[in-house]
Parts: structure tokens; C-alpha cells; sequence
């Protein structure tokens, strides 16, 4: 496996720059750290490197030795690395030590339940943070990533988020659009994030409750949020983006259609929600994991004078001013430019963590609702004490919380 | 809607016209044969869709429905190793329409790893077109600059999506879409990986006269998220897709497969993991976005 084209896939003029540029200004290193490496985290790796010759990796962690292994390995003829044996950790507590070591920045990319836990310690220990989406997995997640957000403002520690379409060209110049009046005032929405199933690790013999759980975090609701915190959180996310801020309250419904057997844990597998703003603004969000059934992942924004939709790489506005946009950078890549640039100071300051754990709660209210079969409000939702997971962490036996049943 | 003589001109085709039904599917489809034309690359008559792979004929293969539809199955012992693709992590159909609509988003792995299984399953040999099949097929298409759009959903008229198979008008040799719609992969003379045919997104002007359009990973699935990426899909290339070729024998009949180690076995650097997925392989796979 070759990740040279990792770092000259980019248009953008970094991918210009030869990796060891960075040399000749070498007081101008980010040192950064990872803590959680799978496919994500190590993907961010990438990322990152590609966004900034100033960039090096010194660090990495995964509850997982093998992992951390696997993407130790994967740096080994990386220029801009310097982990070592010494600098890569794993078990539950390898954020901590990730976190002690000499670090300008920590990308967060374990399974999102831990989020909140990972993101507090990096700001406590006055690391800028990229952080995966979702934030968290409950409202007291919530609540502690909004703490930690405001902790980082006042360290000016800069905080991005894996919303990347935050980031990306198309969604800037079409919310660009919507705020300049194009398709008039925002009467409702819709957004999808419907698909096929995703991959699934097989149990071993050798496989605590605990590991068979982390190694297949998405079916399990405390750990991944449910599928449509885990993933249909971004569509929801650019709804609120375009409305300028969070419903009001949730009515949902959902099940467990397809992915009925224990081997896909708890979550369900569909969901749709009616979400109501302020001005009696509604949007309607769905989200499935169905194999062979209808795909769509893509927002609609309904305004008074015209239609927005948007799908990814292109933004096409229908109605009595039409307007239509494609292309820009890798939003992925584009996300760290942008944090490097708040954090060197060359670009705005940013900090999304207060934004996104708004994003993650509307999408943890609508799982609320679903589950519940009630209509929830915001205040209800982001005001619960209900934690998910285990109050310690450790590979051993953890009973699997039943499926939610509606009306129950 | 399609004009007298273009009927006239099907029904005139229709009578060489192969129908290819899939053992273990519901479906067939149409290969219209074509003239060799070997001062110019393309030395033996061949086959060709008259349509790009639809998502129909895409979904048998990557769901293995051709499997779950026959006890008994018809593909010989080998096909036990053929690899069938992720599963990607967004709608690869973009929810442009599914069902009737060209398959998109794939790589040229996957579509060679396709053809393959398509002749396994029918003992025909299919594959990609070369590039020079592709340019005699666009030079017969009488298809110009000022007719383009009658044929071929591009920019102008496509609204930025695929549109279902067959519904612009067939250019001469019968052939559907062969300038629009999808783009389609090529294997260039060197085995390089090249699309031809402009796709929803093409302007015309961009589209006649017909350019191979190199394969460009780097952009097409820069957003996949992952790591490894898929070796499957394009995130970020919607606008791809296939269209095969049916290889004839010397009495121009369609050919055999060849009995051993078809021409399209995936090379060492590009499968042999994907034959015998590795678990914590597919758990890096495709999360979510």
C-alpha cells in the first residue's frame, strides 16, 4: 500500500510543495498526535499531512495494539514522522499518554462515545483538536464537549470538526447564496443519508463482549450514536447550518427492518424525522442502512423564490434565480488547512466545538424520539442524564442494551 | 422518442443483433455486432453493448444475486474466487435513478473485475473496449458537433444527472449514449486506464471530437475518507461508468472465455486481498463519511 498519492492528489498549491520544504522553516512545526487509528484516523493522517508542510506526526494511540502498530507502520518512510516505539500507545487510557507527550495538536478518531472524555483532556492539556464527528453519543457528551469548546476559546486553542462539508466549496458558496437571499426565506428542508449496509467484523472465539463491541462499534448505540448520529449527522448538520442554528423539538420514528440478528447489535436501521425550527420552519431528515433499496445522500432547502440542493461535490439552486456550482479542494485536506491556518495564525480563528456538538445533539434528539416514540424538545433532549456505555472501560463481559421498541 | 428511420435503422440492425441473457439473472441485454477495421487498430470484428451497464446488470454482480437466485449455480468452481466489490460508504448511484440507469462511480478494477464475472457466468468472453475499438465505434456513430445533443446527455441537457438508458436517439451503428450519459472506461493501447464518451457534467464543445480522458485517482476518489481507500469505488467520480465489448472468434462468432487465467485477472498489486477479504481489512473499509 503506497500513500504517496495521498500527498499529490491535492489541485490545491500545497500539494506544490516538495514534503521537505518544511525543513527550511523548522520553527514553524505542528507536532501532532493521534488518538484512535483505524480507517478514519489514520485517513486524517493523511490529511493532515497533505494540508501543511509544516505538519509532523509524533505521536499515535488506539485502544488496540495492532492498530497503532499497523499505522506506525504505515508512517515508517514518512519524512515528516518522528514516532517511535516510545511514542505509540495503546489500551484504554493511550489518549492520555498521547495527550502527555510534546504536542501542538491531537487528531481525535476513536469510535465517538469516547469523544467527549478525549476532547476535554486535549484542551485541558492545551491541545488544539481535530475532532471526528460526532462528538458524542448523549446529552451529558453533549454538554461536556460544549464545556470543553468554551475552555478552548479561552486558550484560544483552535477546535475543527470532521464536518467537513464545513469546508467544502460547493456547501461555502451555495449557504453563501442562501444567506445572500437567493432562494428567498427558508420556509423547510429535507436531507438523506440513505445506503446500503457497511462493513461488519465477524466475533472470534477469543473476542471479549468488550472487544466483539469496539471492533463493530458502529451497531452499538453507545458506542457509535446509532447510524444517524454516526453518519446522517452531516446532512443534518448542513441543515442547521443554512437555518443558522438547532431545532426546537423532534418527532421521530425508526426500526430494525433488515439487521435483525444480535450480530448487528443495537441500532436500528432506518429513521425519519421531523425536526421544527424557529419561524415554523420544518425539515424532514431520513436515513437508512438497507441494502438494495433507493441511495440518496444529499439536502434539499425549500425557500420562498427557488430550491437548493446540494449532493456532496455540487450545489444546484432551481427557482427564479437559478445558480449552480461544482469542484473545489478535497473538503477532507481542506479541513486541516483550515485548522493550521487558526492555529499558525495565518487564517481565522476557529473553534466548531460548541457548532458540531449542536449537530450531534439534534441528531442524538432525533434518535431519542425515534427510539422513544415521543415528540422530544431540545431543552428534554440536551438537559437528559442518560448516559450510554459502561461506567469503566475494560475487555471483559458487557451485556448488550436491548433494541429500543417505540411506545415502550 | 425515436424517429422513423432510427427505427427503421434498429430494425434493420436488429437482425445481427446478439441478446445476451445472464444464467441466474433476470436479464438480458443487447450486443450489436461491429466491422473490423484493422488499418486502424482494430484487426477482428467485435461486439458491443448497445447500452451502457446498467445499475440492474451491476447490482446481480456486486449483491451476488446471480447466487441467492439459483441453488444450482452455473458459475464453474473458479468463480468460488471471484471478488465482488465493498460495500461503499455513500449511494454510488448519487440518486440520479437506479434501476434502468447506467451503473457509475465504479473503478477500472471493478469494472474489469465485472466483465469477468459476466463471462464467467456466460462462457462469453466480455471485456472493456480498447481504445481503438472505441474511436472506430465513435467514427461509425456519425454523431458531429452539431448533432451531439440529439444523441448524448451532456451538460446542456442533462441537468448534472444520469438519465435512463436508451432514451436519447441511437447514433448509426445502433449504439445508445455512446457520447454522453456516463463516460466510459477504455484500456488504452500501453493498458493504460482511460475514459472515453463525455458524461452528464461534459459540455459539448468538450465532447466532440471524442477524447480519452486519463484515468485521475487522485481527484476522482480523493474524498474517500479512508484509509486504504476503496479499490472499488470512485467517492468523487459519479460520472464514470462501462461499457463492454464482446470478443469474436476467427468465423466471427462470439469467443470463449479463455479456459485459463482470463485475460482480466486482476494483477498481484491490484487483488489477491480482495479475493479473501481480510476481516480487519473490510473493518478499515468504508466507515462512513
Amino acid at each position: 500500500m503506497t500513500h504517496s498519492r495521498r500527498h499529490f492528489l491535492s489541485t490545491g498549491a500545497v500539494a506544490a510543495l516538495a514534503p521537505y520544504a518544511f525543513a527550511s522553516h523548522s520553527e514553524e512545526v505542528i507536532r501532532v498526535g493521534v488518538i484512535g487509528c483505524g480507517g478514519r484516523g489514520t485517513g486524517a493522517i493523511w490529511n493532515c499531512l497533505s494540508s501543511s508542510p509544516m505538519v509532523r506526526i509524533v505521536a499515535l494511540g488506539d485502544v488496540f495494539s495492532e492498530r497503532v502498530q499497523s499505522a506506525a507502520q504505515k508512517l515508517v518512510n514518512e519524512p515528516r514522522s518522528s514516532v517511535t516505539p516510545e511514542t505509540t500507545f495503546s489500551g484504554f487510557d493511550a489518549f492520555q499518554k498521547v495527550l502527555a507527550a510534546d504536542l501542538d495538536m491531537v487528531i481525535l478518531a476513536t469510535p465517538p462515545h469516547f469523544r467527549p472524555e478525549h476532547f476535554a483532556a486535549a484542551v485541558a492539556a492545551g491541545k488544539h483538536v481535530f475532532m471526528e464527528k460526532p462528538v458524542a453519543v448523549d446529552a451529558p457528551g453533549v454538554r461536556a464537549v460544549i464545556a470543553a469548546a468554551a475552555e478552548a476559546k479561552n486558550k484560544k486553542l483552535s477546535v475543527v470538526s470532521g464536518t467537513q462539508r464545513r469546508h467544502q466549496q460547493p456547501y461555502l458558496e451555495a449557504i453563501r447564496q442562501v444567506q445572500d437571499g437567493r432562494i428567498g426565506e427558508i420556509r423547510s428542508a429535507s436531507c438523506w443519508w440513505n445506503q446500503g449496509f457497511l462493513w461488519r467484523v465477524d466475533r472470534t472465539n477469543t473476542m471479549t463482549d468488550t472487544e466483539w463491541q469496539m471492533r463493530n462499534w458502529l451497531y452499538f448505540t453507545w458506542l457509535s450514536g446509532d447510524h444517524i448520529v454516526e453518519q446522517h449527522i452531516h446532512n443534518i448538520d448542513v441543515c442547521n447550518w443554512a437555518i443558522g442554528g438547532p431545532p426546537k423539538s423532534a418527532t421521530g420514528m425508526g426500526g430494525r427492518e433488515v439487521r435483525t440478528g444480535p450480530e448487528w447489535g443495537n441500532i436500528f436501521d432506518h429513521f425519519a424525522i421531523d425536526f421544527e425550527y424557529e419561524n415554523d420552519v420544518r425539515v424532514t431528515s431520513w436515513c437508512r442502512q438497507i441494502d438494495g433499496c433507493s441511495g440518496k445522500v444529499a439536502e434539499e432547502i425549500v425557500g420562498t423564490q427557488g430550491v437548493l440542493r446540494t449532493d456532496g461535490g455540487r450545489s444546484i439552486i432551481t427557482g427564479e434565480s437559478p445558480w449552480r456550482f461544482k469542484g473545489g479542494r478535497n473538503p477532507y485536506e481542506q479541513e486541516h488547512v483550515d485548522l493550521i491556518a487558526s492555529i499558525s495564525g495565518s487564517g481565522p480563528y476557529l473553534n466548531e466545538g460548541q457548532r458540531v456538538a449542536e449537530s450531534t445533539m439534534t441528531a442524538i434528539m432525533g434518535r431519542e424520539s425515534a427510539y422513544s416514540g415521543q415528540k422530544l424538545t431540545w431543552s428534554e433532549a440536551i438537559n437528559s442524564d442518560a448516559r450510554l456505555g459502561p461506567e469503566h472501560y475494560a475487555f471483559g463481559p458487557l451485556p448488550v442494551r436491548p433494541v429500543s421498541v417505540p411506545g415502550s | 422518442m425515436v424517429c422513423l428511420p432510427a427505427m427503421i435503422l434498429i430494425l434493420l440492425l436488429a437482425t445481427d443483433v446478439l441478446s445476451q441473457s445472464v444464467p441466474g439473472t433476470i436479464h438480458t441485454f443487447d450486443m450489436i455486432p461491429v466491422k473490423p477495421d484493422p488499418a486502424h487498430g482494430v484487426p477482428k470484428a467485435f461486439f458491443v453493448g448497445k447500452n451502457e451497464v446498467s445499475w440492474d446488470l451491476l447490482d446481480a454482480y456486486r449483491f451476488e444475486l446471480d447466487r441467492k437466485a439459483e441453488s444450482e449455480s452455473s458459475l464453474p468452481e473458479s468463480s468460488d474466487i471471484i471478488a465482488r466489490p465493498s460495500k461503499p460508504y455513500i449511494a454510488m448511484d448519487r440518486s440520479f435513478g437506479h434501476n434502468g440507469y447506467p451503473a457509475i462511480s465504479v473503478q477500472y478494477r471493478h469494472a474489469r473485475c465485472f466483465a469477468r464475472w459476466l463471462s464467467l457466468k456466460t462462457k462469453r468472453h466480455y471485456r472493456l473496449p480498447t481504445e481503438a475499438e472505441w474511436k472506430l465505434l465513435a467514427r461509425r456513430s456519425q454523431i458531429t458537433k452539431n448533432n451531439i445533443l440529439e444523441h448524448a446527455w451532456l451538460d446542456e441537457n442533462s441537468d448534472w444527472v444520469t438519465h435512463p438508458l436508451g432514451e436519447k436517439k441511437p447514433d448509426a451503428l445502433g449504439l445508445f449514449d455512446l457520447f454522453g450519459n456516463a463516460s466510459e472506461w477504455v484500456t488504452g493501447l500501453k493498458g493504460e486506464h482511460l475514459t472515453y464518451g463525455g458524461c452528464y457534467e461534459t459540455l459539448a464543445k468538450d465532447a466532440f471530437p471524442a477524447k480519452a480522458v486519463p484515468e485521475d485517482m487522485g481527484n476522482w476518489n480523493a474524498s474517500d475518507p479512508q484509509d486504504p481507500q476503496s479499490i472499488w469505488w470512485l467517492a468523487d467520480g459519479g460520472f464514470v461508468g462501462l461499457r463492454l465489448v464482446l470478443e469474436t472468434d476467427t468465423d466471427g462468432k462470439p469467443a470463449k472465455p479463455p479456459a485459463k487465467g482470463i485475460e482480466h485477472e486482476p494483477k498481484p498489486d491490484e487483488s489477491p486481498e480482495d479475493a479473501k477479504p481480510d476481516p480487519a481489512r473490510l473493518e478499515e473499509r468504508g466507515i462512513s463519511g
